[in-house]
């Protein structure tokens, strides 16, 4: 299973696949674009400004993503200490931080015609600020050590247990109660949105999504080549690759 | 029939220009960290050709 994972993935992650990835996201991400700014109507109450549903649902939908994608590398990593899974849990915090930091920045621009206020202390809003913190932490942690083995193994932990937040984030419109609207599409049962909106928005997550594989892949590449060099610096052995040399250490370091 | 709702395009405007920004921008500077990233690792193999001997 992981090892087939591993195959499709190599091959996402190969130049061919990074460039045909980048131009279906750049298709995808302008009918997004049409579909919510030319398609999709203005809302009945607040104008066009709920054309921001089509980006700040994108968003939070990415920071969530992300964040599970950190936690099921990092619980890979503690298993395996294989490297290729530090990366990738690397590579998706870096990705879900800037769409958190995006989602919450969105939010706060709608919230001012709709509410009346950028910001407020509503539940959704407090645990998604809390999610942004903790995954910017985990960002730091991985400054912290030089020793690659040392920060990876940290780094996991955060990943592990910063995860608890994000059921929280996404529950906390059910458990409190707070000025941010409730569910619009639920997978059970009526969903309480336009259809043609419904449309837009879905496109809007479909071309977020390929986004966040792309953005993630070049991301990965990144973190090789960022590998490669410390272990070129570092290695006393002429021609071991660099992926072998850091797994060694990782598993020298326990 | 004239809408009692007002436009509020300006916000809708500010919100994609701010992530289309903000994606672009990051997607920039990691091809460019990459760049560099791999011009390092590529100086310092060649750096360690010459200093090996044969």
């Amino acid at each position: 299973m992981v090892s087939s994972l591993e195959r499709v993935a190599g091959r996402i992650t190969a130049p061919r696949g990074e460039r045909i990835l980048g131009w279906a996201t750049l298709v995808a991400m302008a009918a997004s674009a049409v579909m919510s700014l030319v398609v999709s109507p203005p809302d009945a109450q607040q104008g066009n400004a709920a054309r921001l549903l089509y980006i700040h649902v994108p968003s939070a939908w990415l920071a969530y993503l992300s964040f599970a994608v950190v936690f099921v590398a990092s619980i890979a990593y503690l298993a395996t200490r294989r490297t290729r899974w530090d990366r990738l849990a690397a590579a998706s915090a870096e990705v879900g931080v800037l769409f958190t930091a995006l989602a919450i920045a969105l939010g706060s621009l709608w919230g001012k015609p709709v509410w009346g206020t950028w910001w407020t202390w509503d539940p959704r809003i407090t645990t998604t600020t809390i999610l942004l913190l903790i995954y910017v932490g985990y960002l730091a942690v991985r400054r912290l050590s030089d020793s690659p083995a040392r920060r990876a193994r940290w780094a996991a932990v955060v990943g592990v247990v910063g995860f608890l937040d994000v059921p929280v984030s996404y529950l906390s419109v059910t458990w409190w109660r707070g000025l941010h609207q409730g569910t619009t599409i639920r997978l059970l049962g009526e969903s309480t949105i336009a259809p043609i909106m419904q449309v837009a928005l879905m496109t809007g997550v479909f071309a977020f999504t390929l986004l966040f594989l792309y953005l993630v892949t070049v991301r990965l590449r990144l973190g090789r080549l960022e590998d490669r060099a410390v272990a070129e610096a570092l290695s006393p052995r002429l021609g071991q690759s660099a992926e072998a040399l850091l797994e060694q250490e990782a598993s020298a370091r326990g | 029939m004239v809408s009692v709702v007002p436009s509020l395009w300006g916000y809708a405007i500010a919100g994609y220009v701010m992530t289309a920004g903000a994606i672009g921008l990051y997607v920039v500077a990691l091809h460019a960290r990459a760049r560099r990233a791999r011009d390092r690792a590529a100086a310092i193999a060649g750096r360690r050709r010459t200093s090996t001997p044969p």
